[in-house]
This record gives C-alpha cells, sequence and structure tokens, in this order.
C-alpha cells in the first residue's frame, strides 16, 4: 500500500523503463521537430515560412510539458500534499540558486504567448540588431548582420527594450540617408528619389514609399523609406537604393555633403 | 461532364471583352478537386489492381506531331477576329461624346494577344498607329517621341504602351508625360494596348486618373474548344477527333459525330483553370499535349503524295495528369525571380536593356537567362528575352508566392 505522506515512490515501484523512454523520446521528438521544420521553413518563402518557425518553440514546449506530466506521476506518489510540497521544494531551491535562469525561463514561456520576436523578426536588444534564428527555453539566438552569432537570454524582456522591425510579417521598413548640400532643388530631388526607390528590383510595391527631407545646419537630409519584397533583402535593397540615388543625383549636379559624416556616424544603430 | 463538339462555322464570338473589374478567371470546380484528391488516396490503396488496367492508347504507340502538323492542327490564333470583336465592342464609346474619356485601355496578360489585336485593327481600318519610342529616348526623355505624336481630333491606336517605359530612375518621366497627354484629350481620341504586368506596375507609377479599361474574357473550357477548332487548318475534307490518350474520351470533334462516349475527360477545364484562360498559354501547352500514332502519320503522308484527302484523323491529347510543366531551377535564387520580374514588367527585354535594369553582372544575368531557357521558362526571339508560353503559369505561382507584384490576371 502506498504511504501519501511519502513523496516519491519506492524505487521498486518505479518503472525506470518507462520514465527513460518518456524522457528519451522527448528529447528525440524535440530535436527531429526542430531539424525537420526548419529545414521545410527553409525551401518556403512569406509568412509560411515565419508561421512554421514561430511554431518551433510552442511545438517544443508542448512536448517537454507532456513529458513532465508523463513523468511526474510515475516519480512520485500524486496526492495533493506531495505536489505541494513538490513545488514549493523546488521553487525554494531554483529560485535560490537558478533565479537569473528561472527569470529566463519563465520569460521565455511569456515570450510565447506575447510573441514580443519570433524567429525570422529582425529586432534590435541591447544595441544588437539582427535576424532571430531560434528561441530555446532561455535564450533567443539572433545572428547579426556581419553574420555573428549573439545569444540573448529572454530575461532582457523584463527591463530591455526591444525592437522588432517586422513583427512577424514581410513587411521591414529600410530607411535610406542621402546627405545634401543645401543648394538644390528639393522638389526634384524629392521627386528622383521616389522614382529611384519605385525602380529597384528589391521594392515591395504594395506599400508606401516616402521621402522626408530635413534641413540642416550643415545641408540637407533626405530619408529615403520604403520596404523590400523580403526582409533578409535588406542590406542589399539600401546598398541598391544608395547606389542608384547617388547615381540619379549626379547626373542632375546636386551636389553631396561631406559634413554629414559625423552625425551619421552618431545616429547608426545597425537598422538600416 | 459534357464535350462540347462544335461546328466549324460555329457563329458564337470567340472574343469577348469586359471591363477588368469584372475578369474572372477560370476555376476547376470544388467538387471536382475533392472527387479527384479522393480518388488518387484510393489509388493508393489499390496499387495492385491499378496496375492491371491498361491505358487506352498507350505513351509508346504515341508520337508527338512535328511543326508542320501543328502549324496545321494549332496554328496562330485569330488575332484578327479579335480586332474586329475589339471595334464591335468599342462602337457605342466611338460615337458617344466620350465627356472627360479619350482613352480606352486594353489591358492582356502575356501572350493573350493585346498588341496583335489592336495591330489587327489599325491595319483593317487604317487607323493611325502609334510607335513606341526607343529606349535611348525613354531614357532621355525625349522631348522628340512626344512631337511625333497625334494631334487633337484623331484617331489612333497605341499597341504597346510597356514600350514606353524602363523601371529605371530616368525612365518613368516618358511615360507620365504621355499619360497626362493622353488623358487630357490633346491627343485626340485613343486605343492603348498595355500588358497586364505593365499595367500593375504603372498603377504605382501614374497618379492620375486612370481612363476605363478592358480585357479579353478568360477563356473556359468551351472558348477554349471554340479557339482551338478556329486554329484548325485541314487538309480538304479532313475532319479531326481529338480524344483523351489513357481513355479514349472525347474532347471535341470537328465533324459531326455524335459523341456518345460514357467517357470524360476533364483536360479543357483543367487546361482553362491553369492557363487561368489565357488563349496563348493555353494554346502552348494544348500544342504539346497533342499526339498521333506513327502510322496515323504515315498514311497523312501518302494521302499527301497523292493528293488524296483524309477522312477523319484522331488526334490524342496527353492526360492533363502525365503533362509534364516546365519547373523553376531547385534552388530558384533572388537573381531568378529579378530576371523574371523585369522581363514580365516589360513584356521581354533585350540583354543590353535587362543588364541596364538589373542590379547584376551581365554575367550573372547570362547565367540566369541560360538557366531558365534551359529550363523551358524563358523564350529569345527577335533579340528580346521573354517568358515562355509554356512556362508563364509557374512563373507567375513563383513570383505571386514570393511577394513581388504581380498582374491580376
Amino acid at each position: 500500500m502506498n504511504d501519501s505522506s511519502q513523496l516519491f515512490r519506492d524505487l521498486s515501484q518505479i518503472n525506470l523503463v518507462q520514465v527513460g523512454l518518456i524522457l528519451v523520446g522527448s528529447w528525440l521528438l524535440i530535436a527531429t521537430s526542430q531539424r525537420l521544420l526548419q529545414q521545410v521553413a527553409s525551401r518556403l518563402t512569406g509568412r509560411y515560412r515565419l508561421f512554421l518557425l514561430a511554431s518551433v518553440p510552442v511545438l517544443r514546449l508542448l512536448i517537454i510539458v507532456i513529458a513532465i506530466v508523463l513523468t511526474i506521476p510515475r516519480l512520485i506518489n500524486p496526492t495533493f500534499e506531495n505536489l505541494v510540497a513538490l513545488l514549493g521544494a523546488a521553487g525554494l531551491a531554483l529560485g535560490f540558486a537558478f533565479k537569473d535562469y528561472v527569470s529566463s525561463l519563465i520569460a521565455g514561456i511569456v515570450t510565447l504567448f506575447e510573441m514580443p520576436y519570433r524567429p525570422g523578426d529582425w529586432i534590435e536588444v541591447d544595441g544588437t540588431y539582427g535576424e532571430v534564428k531560434t528561441i530555446s527555453m532561455r535564450s533567443v539566438k539572433i545572428v547579426t548582420p556581419d553574420d555573428t552569432v549573439v545569444i540573448v537570454p529572454h530575461l532582457k524582456l523584463w527591463d530591455q527594450l526591444i525592437f522588432n522591425a517586422n513583427d512577424g510579417g514581410q513587411h521591414l521598413l529600410c530607411v535610406t540617408d542621402f546627405y545634401l548640400h543645401p543648394n538644390h532643388d528639393a522638389a526634384r530631388v524629392k521627386h528622383i528619389l521616389y522614382d529611384v526607390a519605385l525602380t529597384s528590383s528589391f521594392v515591395q510595391l504594395g506599400k508606401p514609399i516616402n521621402v522626408i527631407v530635413l534641413d540642416k545646419p550643415w545641408g540637407t537630409h533626405y530619408r529615403l523609406k520604403a520596404y523590400p519584397v523580403d526582409p533578409r533583402q535588406q542590406f542589399h535593397f539600401v546598398t541598391d537604393l544608395t547606389i542608384r540615388g547617388k547615381d540619379a543625383l549626379r547626373q542632375i549636379g546636386v551636389e553631396f555633403s561631406a559634413l554629414s559624416v559625423m552625425e551619421s556616424t552618431q545616429q547608426y544603430s545597425g537598422k538600416p | 461532364m459534357t464535350n462540347p463538339s462544335l461546328k466549324q462555322d460555329d457563329t458564337q464570338k470567340i472574343w469577348e471583352f469586359i471591363p477588368i473589374s469584372e475578369y474572372k478567371s477560370p476555376e476547376v470546380p470544388v467538387s471536382q478537386v475533392t472527387r479527384k484528391g479522393l480518388s488518387q488516396i484510393w489509388r493508393i490503396f489499390r496499387q495492385e489492381e491499378e496496375k492491371s488496367e491498361v491505358a487506352f492508347k498507350p505513351e509508346s504507340d504515341l508520337r508527338t506531331l512535328d511543326a508542320s502538323q501543328l502549324e496545321q492542327i494549332s496554328s496562330a490564333p485569330n488575332w484578327e477576329a479579335g480586332g474586329s470583336a475589339l471595334r464591335e465592342t468599342l462602337q457605342t464609346w466611338l460615337k458617344s461624346d466620350r465627356i472627360g474619356q479619350n482613352i480606352v485601355f486594353l489591358v492582356e496578360p502575356p501572350h493573350g494577344g493585346h498588341a496583335e489585336k489592336l495591330m489587327a485593327w489599325a491595319t483593317q481600318n487604317d487607323v493611325t498607329i502609334v510607335s513606341p519610342p526607343t529606349p535611348e529616348q525613354i531614357m532621355e526623355n525625349a522631348d522628340v517621341w512626344l512631337a511625333s505624336l497625334p494631334e487633337r481630333d484623331t484617331f489612333w491606336i497605341y499597341p504597346t504602351l510597356e514600350k514606353t517605359y524602363l523601371r529605371h530612375a530616368s525612365g518613368l518621366s516618358l511615360m507620365r508625360r504621355f499619360l497626362d497627354r493622353a488623358a487630357s484629350g490633346a491627343m485626340g481620341l485613343g486605343v492603348i494596348g498595355c500588358d497586364s504586368w505593365a499595367w500593375a506596375y504603372l498603377q504605382h507609377v501614374w497618379h492620375g486618373s486612370w481612363p476605363s479599361a478592358i480585357t479579353s474574357k478568360a477563356s473556359d473550357q468551351t472558348q477554349l474548344v471554340r479557339q482551338f477548332q478556329r486554329m484548325l487548318r485541314p487538309k480538304r475534307g479532313t475532319t479531326y477527333l481529338f480524344c483523351q490518350a489513357d481513355n479514349g474520351a472525347p474532347l471535341f470533334s470537328t465533324g459531326k459525330e455524335d459523341n456518345n462516349s460514357e467517357k470524360t475527360s476533364d483536360y479543357l477545364q483543367q487546361l482553362a483553370a491553369f492557363s487561368h484562360g489565357n488563349i496563348g498559354v493555353a494554346q502552348a501547352i494544348w500544342r504539346d499535349s497533342l499526339c498521333i500514332e506513327p502510322d496515323e502519320a504515315l498514311r497523312e503522308k501518302q494521302n499527301d503524295d497523292e493528293d488524296a484527302t483524309l477522312a477523319s484523323q484522331v488526334i490524342w491529347v496527353t492526360p492533363w495528369d502525365d503533362l509534364e510543366h516546365p519547373s523553376l531551377p531547385a534552388k530558384a535564387s533572388e537573381q531568378v525571380a529579378f530576371v523574371l520580374h523585369t522581363l514580365l514588367l516589360h513584356n521581354g527585354l533585350s540583354f543590353e536593356l535587362l543588364q541596364q535594369l538589373l542590379p547584376l553582372a551581365g554575367n550573372q544575368i547570362m547565367e540566369t537567362v541560360s538557366q531558365l531557357t534551359e529550363a523551358g521558362l524563358v523564350t529569345y526571339q527577335d533579340k528580346t528575352w521573354k517568358v515562355a508560353a509554356r512556362g508563364y503559369p509557374v512563373v507567375r505561382s513563383y513570383l505571386k508566392s514570393n511577394g513581388y507584384l504581380c498582374d491580376a490576371f
């Protein structure tokens, strides 16, 4: 007969094979589903790719929860008192020993519901900008434009500003800057820059194109705002706009301002 | 499903024009798709029994048609009839007061024949034809081309609006000036032909008030039969019966045979849906589907030699599911999308212009174009690269799924 005050079952009562199978099975399922879904996602484009990538962490959480639910009754006597005692003890131990770790884990669960970032999103956290590649239980892995992998713990979610450039969608606004000598026909330049974006092979024509003109003490600052077809093209898009924009402006004899370099360096954060 | 069998002198219209807002692409009925899906699943479980079934005409017993036979059985669409039908459609507009509406657009998808129909109309009725500017004139925003345009009180036809612009920062101004002028009535009365991809792009380029636009009604299976019948150039007295190769189901005939067959074919319905009712695309697939028995070809040749007539000839049509469509390279890159999209937006371009418009090096463009030509998606004709009619549906669906601007047809 089971003693309800005994937290763990006797070793003879525990089916270690079953527990082992559950753990190994869960691990295999997580590894397989992650690899498979990411492989499938790499063959897809657009919203299907983003949807599939976003489902990876959700599926992993689901498998972990099911594995825990299946394992606990096999290790402990599942009475109310035992569960309270177990959770209390686990909470106390974890609270002291792994405060940040647990905080990240909890934030990881929150990210699954609030979705401040999803795989495929372009985010900036703590000054680091890049594409979200994977979201694990504790952290998010982002790859910067310089192909550097940055691991950001989810606990940043509590107290840091998280900038998400495309927020789960296909549309990511890119801004291309042009710094010109103040003596020019601004209306004509605005029109030319608009056409430069409109004729780019990268441009998403379903989204608006805007040219913002700002007069500065050193000259005139043009901000050409447009969306690329795919967020992953953003740097090529800005490069294309810069090259063709400069070419078009040079053809009408507009001079570029050199004094703006200092300001642009100060403003640069990585995102185009 | 009924197999339409129409007489050669059928008076029903083969060309109908509708406002572009009313355009609707033919679809395969959901019930048919479901039935087909279920039968495919059923076939998986009945593989053994399926194997015992024998095709009505095994593929090995048939051969494709050569160029001269294809010309006889499926010659170019009758664009002249299209031009006449278009003139009839616009009769009311031509005779009305037309207050505020000096131009009408004919918008057609690639291979839909907008330029051919308008050229046919213009030549049949001695109407002024506006020639497109040269690429150099476009880039220089040349006044000389605008100065050559017709004056007020002239009726003119401009078959290729898509040849008035280039997707380049310097390539849009001439188009805008032309449209400003045409819409204002300064050029008199005109009909402008425009490719549907250029039309979609120009909606973002010119922000004036777009005049009304019409398009050919998408060809459904009945319309396709009419079109295909008119493409036949039979020898004296020859009639043709088109049957599906796997089950012998008749698709249509040019004779007076009664259709008593219990077998049915969904080939034409599938063709109409796949080609979006685009006659140029449908014809390209149709030509690829036609086969004859080797001895039939021989018999025809003997008859030719004797100058005798052939009573009736069966043309076998490859079943829809057995047709192989061109496909995109396994790892289609961004370059592939750029080249295809640019070609469609201009309804074909020379290599030099592709180099000018794309953010790619010349060798990259050449490599991509060669790759696409090999895949049957792009063709080279009159020094111009163009998306092939046979590959157009695949290309369109690829660009659409990748988020590129697409036409509405």
